[in-house]
């Protein structure tokens, strides 16, 4: 039972951490690329989810409904998303990011009250579009989570091959890393970084798409992963995509590990503990790496 | 210490004298929640605002303090000033710890070091339920003051914080307008220049970090006395990101600025939650948005931008260095 | 509660409007009519987790408090008066619930609160109820309001957690097969359903195989029911409320975790969930409930009163709302509506003109007995004058051919217990 149980966690703990690096992903093309903190990021993966569900009762169809949803989430998510940054990032673009931390914030109450007022604070429940259970490592397991995870897998990789196999993709790489000399080179910029903010956005949206049949649609669903997002997204470094799904990975395998000896909570603590000394092994590193920005 | 400072210091007990004089018990009770977590907003303004380093943790100060002093009383039959006295002593060794591990990085490293040490301690708080109850909290009964005054009555409870909490606040702004002060926004200037001048920046940081920590968990502290009641909720990273809110919204840099930032946030999240009910928190999200976007320097600067205009001749532009930002 | 997205939105504006413009007319609750010829009115507040994790009970309880005030305004008010409600939202928060007690003490001048469903909030409030001297009215059932957290000035108004896990004790746990695992939500409500409901097993001979309490918000529950072995027991007893709860169903059935097993709970699990929304692991669950979902399950005495009762809240014969097809939440909302008549008969029984009688007032409280009518649709009940705490009749509901049906209720009588305390000893 106990070498088992221990494959089931880590599976598991994998599973997840694909849900987790798509909106870390999602989160760091934000942060990491344009340096705005968007506290509402979690709020806009509520969203996604609370589509997902209102498709499925539209068209009384969960498989229609989850693949519409895969379609529209994003999309609507991100028209949201591009509101949402020329009412309150814009504005303060040229100022220190903390600044966008405030107006997120702010953003973040308005938007979680928003979808509270339209779906209400009781959950509601979403079927997941496939209901098969594999037997697994001695349990049964729903293949549906399999599937969560594979959707969340494609999703980064199409993205690490737009980002790093096309010309927009080179765009956004340019801005990134010198907006002057890339406006110089007559890109874009201000469009590009629009872009990135909405791309950003319809990932969370997708993120909350794949976990709503399984984690349930709730208004405030967003408070609970969005600092695991922050998390990962700081510790693996800004704007890397490979290295982000690594440190969703390894963060969510330790505490599934962990978890096996010691409490989830304990297990949590050690993991950020872990993730901490991480940071600080790497400070020489970083410190060169703000020495030269 | 200045005829301003004097004056100053009479002018804010004065005030807290008369309040109860023309204000009734709620706003009473109203404004020593606003001083206490006006406190909290300052420990930011210190950090940042004039030293330029931004915590995203620092909930885990006010929490630690909390819990400090409820500990203290429920479990070691404490005194208020013993009360207080471990929960300054506490987050004072605690911010000495973050600040020795996390003084070296820059930006937004160290905002992160703050980050998942906020979180920790909030994991911490929640897992320990045999220590700290969890979610559930610890109610407990404050001791009384001076060994006579008990801190059930409301004036009793009104003058004791409100008083401390002006001290306190006085104290804050006759160290920022003092030598250490200006060593502060030295180093939120440009703090590689202040190391070629031979200033021992880690240290001075570390010593910003420290007092900032210690005002966070002193206001933790009073809180906790005043309302009889902590909890792992004290610890979280949602209180960590309203006190940053206080403190850009009012104003970083300045001293009345995160007094004004807390004040009119909490008290307005009061009235409009009791007459808008069904949709107070857009409208409190709204006043966050618009006030930062459209008030530059804060609340503070717009009303130096105001003073400015006014004062005869020439109005200076709005002053950036007002919210901390490097010029 | 919740009308589609543009009739809401209008609604809100209104209200907000309404209240805005200070106009005493909370449409209906305060007739213009009777402004005239009634004396001062009686305020009396109330603390709802409208928004937050709780917000199903908040929301629910807001509605049957207006509800309930408004028929007294309409039916002669209290003794000739008026009540003038103030509703404040405590975010299921127990700091900002703490301010808000004080704030609608302090500053609206309310003389009687009437309280969350948050046990969390419940526990903490009750000194500030002592130190205001204003009657708190829990709607929480953690044991300790009514035990060693409480005193003199709170009254819980619904059975608590002991005396419901000791109603299904009576009908069900002895019906079910004997092997048990109990799955808590980590704070006080479920750590008290779990160990009441353990005392209740042992005392039937039943056999205790684990229990496994889980943080609340706890999003995956796949590494705890990694751990549990369902092969080990045949009843799984589930101490979570609402979004866990179900979440918890959904999650532990797709997992393969509930065949053959028997779910055993409170109601709160079902709260604001339709019998679909559980998921098929809920089939043939138990739980211990308040008030019957449908109508048909109301026992006859009491049908005109359930009647008139849904009506008011604007609830149909299956326990949907009306307006929107969501939900009620009955078994707690009911607490929340006879508060305001309990309040209403201890002061016309004591006499009570204004802040000054409030020890007249406890001591009616102390001891009050209601019979099934409109103010009390759900039955009968008294409230034990040394602990604060009703007893009042307990249903058990099953879900049977995808319904969620009474089974058979227990009478108050049987659900008494030594009480822990005698809050006459305080003074007032």
């Amino acid at each position: 039972m106990g070498l088992e149980a221990l494959a089931f966690q880590i599976l598991n703990a994998v599973v997840w951490a694909w849900v987790l690096a798509l909106l870390a992903l999602g989160l760091t093309l934000i942060f990491g690329y344009l340096d705005i903190i968007n506290v509402a990021h979690g709020t806009l993966y509520a969203i996604g989810a609370a589509i997902s569900w209102w498709l499925v009762q539209a068209t009384q169809s969960p498989q229609g409904g989850f693949l519409l949803a895969l379609l529209v989430a994003p999309l609507a998510v991100a028209l949201i998303g591009l509101a949402a940054y020329h009412l309150t990032i814009r504005p303060i673009m040229a100022r220190p990011p903390i600044y966008s931390l405030v107006t997120t914030f702010g953003l973040m109450f308005i938007l979680q009250h928003a979808l509270f007022l339209i779906i209400g604070g009781a959950p509601r429940s979403a079927e997941m579009p496939i209901s098969t259970l594999i037997p697994i490592l001695g349990r049964t397991y729903p293949l549906y989570r399999f599937v969560m995870a594979g959707v969340a897998a494609a999703i980064i990789l199409a993205l690490w091959v737009f980002l790093h196999r096309s010309t927009y993709g080179t765009w956004i790489q340019a801005v990134q890393q010198n907006r002057s000399v890339a406006t110089a080179m007559g890109i874009p910029a201000r469009q590009v970084v629009a872009v990135v903010f909405c791309l950003g956005s319809a990932l969370a949206g997708i993120a909350g798409v794949l976990a709503a049949p399984v984690l349930q649609v709730r208004y405030d669903m967003g408070i609970d992963i969005i600092m695991d997002a922050f998390i990962v997204v700081i510790a693996a470094g800004f704007g890397n995509l490979f290295g982000t799904v690594i440190v969703a990975m390894v963060y969510q395998i330790i505490q599934a590990v962990l978890a096996m000896m010691i409490t989830p909570l304990q297990a949590k603590v050690l993991a950020l503990l872990a993730v901490l000394v991480w940071v600080l092994m790497r400070r020489k590193g970083l410190l060169e790496r703000e020495r030269l920005a | 210490m200045t005829r301003a400072h004097k004056l100053t210091l009479l002018g804010g007990l004065v005030l807290v004298l008369l309040l109860p004089h023309v204000a009734g018990a709620f706003a009473r009770a109203l404004t020593v929640e606003l001083l206490i977590y006006s406190m909290f907003a300052l420990s930011i303004g210190i950090l940042y605002g004039h030293t330029g380093m931004m915590s995203f943790g620092h909930a885990g100060f006010f929490g630690v303090g909390a819990y400090a002093a409820a500990l203290m009383i429920t479990k070691l039959d404490a005194g208020l000033a013993t009360a207080l006295l471990a929960a300054v002593g506490s987050t004072a060794i605690l911010a000495i710890l973050v600040a020795a591990v996390a003084v070296q990085l820059k930006g937004h490293y160290f905002a992160l070091i703050t980050l998942i040490v906020g979180l920790v301690l909030y994991y911490l708080g929640t897992g320990w339920r045999s220590l700290t109850n969890a979610e559930d909290g610890i109610s407990f009964a404050r001791p009384e003051l001076f060994g006579t005054y008990a801190l059930g009555d409301p004036m009793v409870s009104y003058y004791f914080f409100s008083i401390l909490a002006i001290l306190v606040i006085f104290f804050v702004w006759f160290l920022l307008t003092s030598p250490l002060g200006r060593l502060f926004r030295g180093l939120r200037e440009n703090d590689d220049r202040a190391r070629y001048l031979g200033y021992p920046v880690a240290r001075l940081k570390m010593l910003s970090f420290t007092i900032s920590g210690m005002l966070a968990g002193l206001s933790g502290g009073m809180y906790a006395l005043f309302s009889g009641y902590v909890s792992s909720e004290f610890l979280s990273w949602i209180l960590s990101g309203e006190a940053v809110m206080w403190a850009m919204v009012g104003g970083a840099g300045s001293l009345i600025g995160p007094i004004l930032g807390a004040s009119l946030l909490i008290w307005g999240r009061e009235v409009l939650s009791s007459y808008l009910i069904d949709i107070y928190p857009i409208l409190v999200g709204s006043i966050m948005i618009v006030s930062v976007i459209f008030l530059r320097g804060g609340l503070a600067g717009a009303f130096q931008q105001i003073r400015d205009a006014c004062a005869a001749r020439r109005a200076p532009a709005p002053d950036a260095a007002a919210n901390g930002e490097p010029t | 509660m919740h009308n589609s997205i543009k009739n809401h939105s209008r609604r809100t504006l209104l209200q907000a409007t309404a209240r805005l413009a200070g106009a005493a007319t909370l449409a209906g609750i305060y007739p213009p009519a009777l402004l005239a010829q009634s004396g001062k009115p009686i305020h009396i507040g109330c603390t709802h987790d409208l928004t937050g994790t709780l917000s199903m009970d908040g929301t629910w309880n807001d509605v049957a408090v207006k509800a309930a005030v408004k028929w007294v305004n309409t039916h002669g008010g209290i003794g000739g008066r008026l009540i003038e409600l103030h509703t404040e939202d405590t975010e299921t928060n127990t700091q900002t619930a703490l301010r808000k007690f004080r704030s609608l003490v302090l500053d609206r001048g309310v003389d009687f609160v009437v309280g969350a469903t948050h046990s969390g909030h419940n526990i903490a409030s009750a000194p500030v109820a002592k130190e205001l001297k204003t009657p708190y009215f829990a709607s929480g059932t953690a044991l300790e309001t009514t035990t060693d957290k409480g005193n003199r000035w709170i009254f819980r108004g619904v059975n608590n957690i002991r005396q419901q896990m000791k109603a299904m004790a009576l009908v069900a746990l002895k019906e079910l097969k004997p092997r048990y695992y109990f799955v808590g939500a980590d704070y006080a409500w479920g750590r008290s359903l779990v160990k009441e409901t353990k005392t209740y097993v042992s005392a039937e001979g039943g056999q205790i195989i684990g229990e496994t309490f889980i943080p609340l918000g706890t999003a995956d529950f796949a590494p705890y029911l990694n751990n549990i072995d369902p092969r080990s027991f045949d009843t799984l007893v589930v101490g979570m409320t609402g979004g866990d709860a179900v979440r918890f169903l959904r999650q532990a059935y797709s997992m393969g975790l509930l065949n053959n097993i028997t779910v055993v709970g409170n109601i709160a699990v079902t709260s604001g969930s339709s019998v679909p929304d559980l998921g098929p692991g809920a089939k043939g669950s138990w739980y211990t409930t308040m008030y019957p979902r449908r109508s048909a399950d109301v026992p006859d005495a009491l049908k005109e009163f359930d009647e008139a009762y849904r009506s008011a809240i604007g609830v149909d014969g299956e326990g949907v709302e009306k307006a929107t097809g969501r939900v009620a939440n009955l078994p707690y909302s009911f607490v929340a509506w006879q508060a305001i008549f309990q309040i209403k008969q201890a002061i016309e029984q004591s006499g009570w003109g204004s802040r000054a009688d409030h020890p007249k007032f406890i001591e009616a409280m102390e001891g009050l007995v209601g019979k099934g009518s409109i103010g009390y649709p759900q039955g009968d009940f008294r409230f034990r004058p040394e602990d604060h705490q009703i007893v009042h009749r307990q249903y058990i509901e099953t879900i049977r051919d995808d319904r969620l049906q009474v089974v058979t209720y227990v009478e108050p009588d049987q659900l008494g217990y030594p009480p822990e305390v005698d809050y006459r000893t305080e003074a007032l």
